[in-house]
């Protein structure tokens, strides 16, 4: 059983989709928006099996799963806000906030190093990493927002950003990191299906916290792989453009897409958003050079 | 850390009957490791940068250590897997870019010593205990300075620290052995 538990691939794909699926399908029930937990609870066990819990000492690493566990709840509880009859200046800033609210998180995830910097060098290694985070934020809250017309365009985005973490930071940064985030893919994928198991006729819907649940921590492993380890800055660039594919699936010629049968819909826009994660996988694999341990 | 055995072994030495201080010579002090790779064979490393400092006062049998290991400075032979250990699976050196040990103890036995000290990998302190053998103190052949020389060994688990990335497939244990020269200040 030990050695079941310690492999790979139970860590960051069979056992995160299982509890995530299990739970996607309870939810979905019993507590049809709360489904968001179902990802929240299959990164959790992630990290059970990888890192343990602990606290102590707090470093980076465990800066991302603090925030991947609990952001996802204060960004939902933003959105609410949001929502909340108010006028339209007022709601346009309360909008940033998420975006606001990752950049912060990111920048106490790298701050260790940060502080170390001087001069122009602080704002080099913490831009990116910080607009890196809103950009992934204010897009994905932008996609969820949509609701129950864009499902597939949310499920794309939130597994490509997943799947494309992983990979680029298996390849060019941290096994840990990469296990984590593809534990958040297997575990979005998870939710996803739950959601397509329902009638046809009802629309399938991910919700805010599967949106949140799913960006939050992969967007944060992502930029502090940029510092803690060796993924290229541009890595970040292109995946930044995930989302903005997702996006353009909502628009005509794209929009025929999803015309189509719901699995069939989600795998072509699957697809088509993995586009921009192609040329980041490719930059990871430059920078890393050949791979052997 | 083996910098730090190599300071307290320094301590213990018979050099005279007043507290002296020695200085770490970074060039020929060197933390070695091995450690078991997936059961096929045993891999070996070692810290490339070490700094350090280390009191002995021989009259009264007391002596202290600190040790100063540059994290990033792991060199087994391989870049890419040197960058592996660099990354947050296993030492996270940006983040931590120094290990240090600092002597809390030291019992001469003889030539040799025990060196019981804090080791901090990663934020994570552990009292680990260094066998020093021989301590050999004498004048350098060229440059005529005081010198002391020793080789410490250790053993620790890596879990103990954090580190748990490649469990049980990469081995737990962390053999140490420290080569070690101090010159007298």
């Amino acid at each position: 059983m030990q050695e079941l538990l310690t492999n790979p691939a139970v860590q960051a794909a069979v056992a995160p989709f299982t509890v995530a699926l299990v739970a996607a399908l309870l939810l979905r029930r019993f507590l049809p928006g709360g489904i968001g937990l179902a990802v929240i609870g299959g990164f959790f066990i992630a990290v059970v099996l990888t890192t343990g819990v602990t606290l102590q000492p707090l470093t980076a690493t465990r800066k991302i799963i603090v925030c991947g566990l609990v952001l996802p709840f204060i960004l939902l509880l933003l959105d609410f806000i949001t929502v909340m009859p108010q006028s339209a200046g007022l709601r346009r800033v309360l909008r940033t906030l998420p975006g606001l609210l990752l950049a912060a998180a990111a920048l106490w995830i790298i701050w260790p190093v940060v502080q170390r910097q001087e001069g122009m060098a602080i704002w080099v290694m913490a831009a990116p990493v910080m607009l890196y985070a809103a950009v992934i934020t204010y897009g994905a809250a932008a996609l969820g927002r949509l609701q129950k017309q864009a499902f597939s365009a949310q499920a794309a985005s939130a597994l490509m950003l997943a799947m494309g973490t992983g990979a680029t930071t298996l390849i060019a940064a941290s096994a840990l990191y990469s296990q984590l985030a593809f534990a958040v893919s297997a575990a979005t994928g998870a939710v996803i299906i739950a959601g397509l198991l329902g009638r046809v006729e009802k629309p399938a819907r991910l919700g805010m916290l599967t949106v949140y649940a799913a960006a939050v921590p992969v967007t944060l492993f992502a930029a502090a792989a940029t510092v803690y380890a060796q993924l290229p800055v541009l890595v970040l660039l292109s995946l930044a453009l995930v989302p903005l594919f997702a996006w353009s699936l909502l628009f005509k010629p794209l929009k025929l897409i999803k015309s189509s049968q719901r699995w069939l819909a989600l795998v072509a826009s699957s697809l088509w958003t993995s586009i921009p994660v192609l040329p980041a996988v490719w930059l990871a694999w430059q920078a890393a050079g050949p791979v052997s341990f | 850390m083996r910098k730090t055995v190599i300071l307290v072994s320094a301590l213990l030495l018979p050099v005279g009957s007043m507290a002296a201080s020695y200085t770490i010579d970074p060039t020929h002090t060197y933390p070695n490791f091995t450690i078991d790779h997936l059961g096929f064979s045993t891999l070996h490393g070692r810290f490339g940068k070490t700094t350090g400092k280390l009191e002995l006062d021989q009259a009264k049998g007391t002596g202290s250590v600190e040790i100063v290991i540059d994290a990033a400075s792991i060199d087994t032979g391989f870049k890419k897997r040197d960058d592996h250990l660099r990354s947050p699976d296993f030492f996270n050196a940006v983040e931590f870019p120094e290990i240090t040990f600092k002597s809390t103890k030291v019992t001469f036995q003889g030539k040799g010593a025990t060196v019981v000290g804090d080791l901090t990998i990663m934020g994570v302190t552990k009292s680990v205990s260094l066998a020093v053998a021989s301590i050999n103190c004498g004048v350098h052949p060229f440059n005529k300075k005081q010198v002391c020389g020793f080789d410490a060994t250790a053993q620790l688990k890596r879990s103990d620290f954090g580190m748990k990335y490649g469990l049980p497939a990469v081995g737990d244990i962390v053999n140490l052995a420290i080569e070690v020269e101090a010159v007298k200040d």
